[in-house]
């Protein structure tokens, strides 16, 4: 559906995005996964034309975009914060309403309703009501009420629960999960939350200072993960009795204005080795189907004995 | 003899409870978690004991701090405040959620840590190398300790802030979401680092969390917070793996465990009860897919398992008959 190829965006000498290409397929629920600042929220941005790129395109239907406006319509976008994104002088009703006035749509009411319907906010609880009378999951089903009323085929979700208790995290991704499957919707989930996109997602890409080095099907990326960066975010996730052995990363991630060279990580690598300070390893099939990661330790020359 | 043992705390806002009945102990060097969502009273609980709580909630019941090396146990709900001056930080301190607005942004790092000391140790000599020692105690360097606060990333923030809550060798460290604005690497690295400093220090700590993942991987013992009180407690491990009341149980299926099962659990119905108008028997009564009549009783916290409490009526529950909801209840 939305295809980015080798995306490039800067804010002054950061380059948040550095050189992304991404498949979204129609009807995918795809997860990028990364940190703070690995640029994941910029590149949701930039894929529907809110932020400039300095390189690269982004191609709905096989066609570099040109018209944002059409795009817009067809793929909308639900923020992290549900309390700094409703108007707190709009009735739910007029929120919701919102999008289809400012594209000219006749016959509006029956289209809210629905909407509403669809997030489990029944409209004749809750259209009449402010944001400040809802709670913050009810908050968010409105944020997405209002951006399914176009009917669009995708929704890009910037950290849709983060904000919300761990109870109500769970009726709206499972507002969101009900979508995909009655709306036939493509969902875009960029998350720090690496359960969330397993629990969730079809396939995931990782980020990490501007780059996606690591992409695959859930099960690759999670159970099979190939990338030491992907690696360290897996044994990162808190559970009982975690043994995390070497896995973890050293320090922190230097900020998108001072990129290493060679392999972005390998300043904090636990498996570095001669060429990663000189070489920037492109994505490399992991081996298993779909599956791809940015690590010289892939590329097929080299031979994994040699630095055991 | 426990390093702390709170009995019977209440916490009231305009008449009514917002922490009730709530009965807590923590032993030398142990890592207590503490568990709730947002409102459960969790934070509540942390600010009755450091004595910090605002105006307009007022505690009863007991909290009584032994630390080690005194005779006289603290009665810290009888303190004054002047008292308790002699009490936090030196015994007892608190490391905030956001670290940025609690350490004065406007002085080193270093020299925050020096007035901490100095306030309880008036007469100490140079301090240069033991702050170099703290600083090094939690990962940082000399030169972190000359930054200022805004100079440092979040998680060295953190870090400092440890360092802060460290520098008079507390017996118990109390962290409110120590690492809820940190990523998860830098997660990972902070809940190392309080391990480590058990295990060095034989520091006692309260994490509290909403995150039971990250409780069950620090801490030996579990109290689960609901609208106030107290649901259920017990060892780490075994409440994250058998959990004996509802609330815990629903709110570990909504926690998605990487490698597990995949798709989104049942969500808990509804939302926590408002404080001023509770609902009668069990709190949970109303989201709970189980509650049946009897649940118009409030039901105690008791001993369900070795060493596991739960407030609930149906309790010891049979991992299977969490399979067996009860429509025909009064939810």
């Amino acid at each position: 559906m939305i295809a980015v190829r080798d995306l490039h965006v800067h804010y002054r000498a950061a380059r948040a995005v550095d050189g992304v290409s991404l498949d979204w397929r129609p009807g995918e629920v795809l997860g990028v996964v990364g940190e703070s600042g690995c640029g994941k929220s910029t590149l949701a941005r930039a894929m529907l034309g809110l932020v400039p790129a300095a390189a690269g395109t982004v191609e709905l239907d096989g066609q570099a975009v040109r018209e944002w406006r059409a795009l817009r319509r067809r793929v909308q976008m639900v923020f992290q914060d549900p309390y700094q994104t409703l108007n707190p002088r709009m009735r739910v009703r007029a929120i919701v309403e919102e999008p289809l006035v400012i594209s000219g749509a006749g016959d509006r009411g029956p289209l809210v309703d629905r909407a509403l319907a669809d997030v489990g906010l029944p409209p004749e609880r809750f259209a009449d009501r402010y944001p400040h009378e809802l709670s913050g999951g009810q908050r968010q089903r409105v944020a997405i009420a209002a951006a399914l009323v176009l009917d669009p085929e995708g929704l890009i979700c910037d950290e849709p629960v983060s904000m919300l208790d761990v109870s109500v995290r769970a009726q709206v991704l499972k507002v969101l999960m009900d979508l995909r499957a009655s709306r036939s919707l493509a969902l875009l989930f960029i998350t720090h939350d690496l359960g969330l996109a397993w629990a969730l997602c079809d396939r995931i890409a990782v980020m990490y200072l501007g780059r996606i080095v690591e992409q695959g099907s859930a099960q690759q990326v999670i159970e099979q993960p190939r990338h030491p960066y992907t690696q360290a975010l897996v044994a990162a996730v808190p559970a009982p009795d975690r043994d995390r052995g070497a896995k973890l990363v050293a320090g922190e991630p230097p900020d998108a204005a001072h990129i290493p060279p060679g392999c972005r990580l390998h300043p904090r690598c636990p498996h570095r080795f001669e060429p990663c300070d000189r070489e920037d390893p492109p994505l490399f099939d992991a081996g298993d189907g779909d599956h791809r990661a940015a690590c010289l330790l892939l590329r097929p020359s080299e031979s994994p004995a040699a630095h055991a | 003899m426990s390093l702390l043992e709170i009995e019977g705390l209440e916490v009231r806002h305009r008449g009514q409870p917002i922490v009730a009945g709530v009965d807590l102990a923590v032993e030398p060097g142990e890592a207590l978690g503490l568990a709730g969502e947002s409102g459960c009273g969790k934070t509540t609980t942390a600010l009755a004991i450091m004595k910090l709580l605002p105006p307009a909630l007022e505690p009863s019941g007991t909290i009584t701090l032994r630390p080690p090396g005194t005779d006289e146990p603290v009665r810290i709900d009888r303190r004054t405040e002047r008292g308790m001056q002699l009490v936090r930080w030196r015994h007892v301190s608190l490391v905030f959620q956001g670290a940025m607005n609690a350490l004065d942004p406007v002085q080193r790092v270093d020299r925050q840590i020096l007035e901490a000391i100095r306030l309880h140790e008036p007469r100490a000599g140079k301090l240069g190398g033991r702050i170099k020692e703290l600083l090094n105690t939690v990962g940082l360097t000399s030169a972190h300790g000359r930054a200022y606060p805004h100079q440092l990333s979040g998680g060295q923030r953190q870090r400092a802030m440890i360092a802060l809550a460290l520098a008079c060798r507390p017996a118990l460290v109390i962290a409110d979401e120590p690492t809820t604005a940190l990523d998860v690497i830098m997660q990972a690295q902070v809940l190392e680092l309080l391990e480590r400093l058990r295990t060095e220090l034989g520091l006692a700590l309260i994490l509290i969390s909403h995150d039971l993942a990250v409780l069950a991987e620090a801490c030996d013992r579990l109290a689960v917070m609901y609208a106030g009180r107290i649901v259920e407690s017990g060892p780490a491990e075994q409440v994250f793996r058998a959990p004996q009341h509802p609330y815990t149980k629903r709110l570990l299926d909504s926690l998605p465990v990487i490698g597990g099962a995949r798709g989104v659990a049942d969500p808990i119905p509804g939302t926590p009860p408002d404080p001023h108008d509770p609902p009668e028997g069990c709190t949970f009564r109303p989201r709970c897919p189980y509650a049946a009549d009897v649940c118009l009783e409030e039901p105690a916290l008791r001993e369900v398992a070795s060493g596991q409490r739960a407030a609930c009526h149906f309790a010891p529950w049979e991992p299977e008959s969490w399979a067996v909801r009860r429509p025909g209840g009064t939810p």
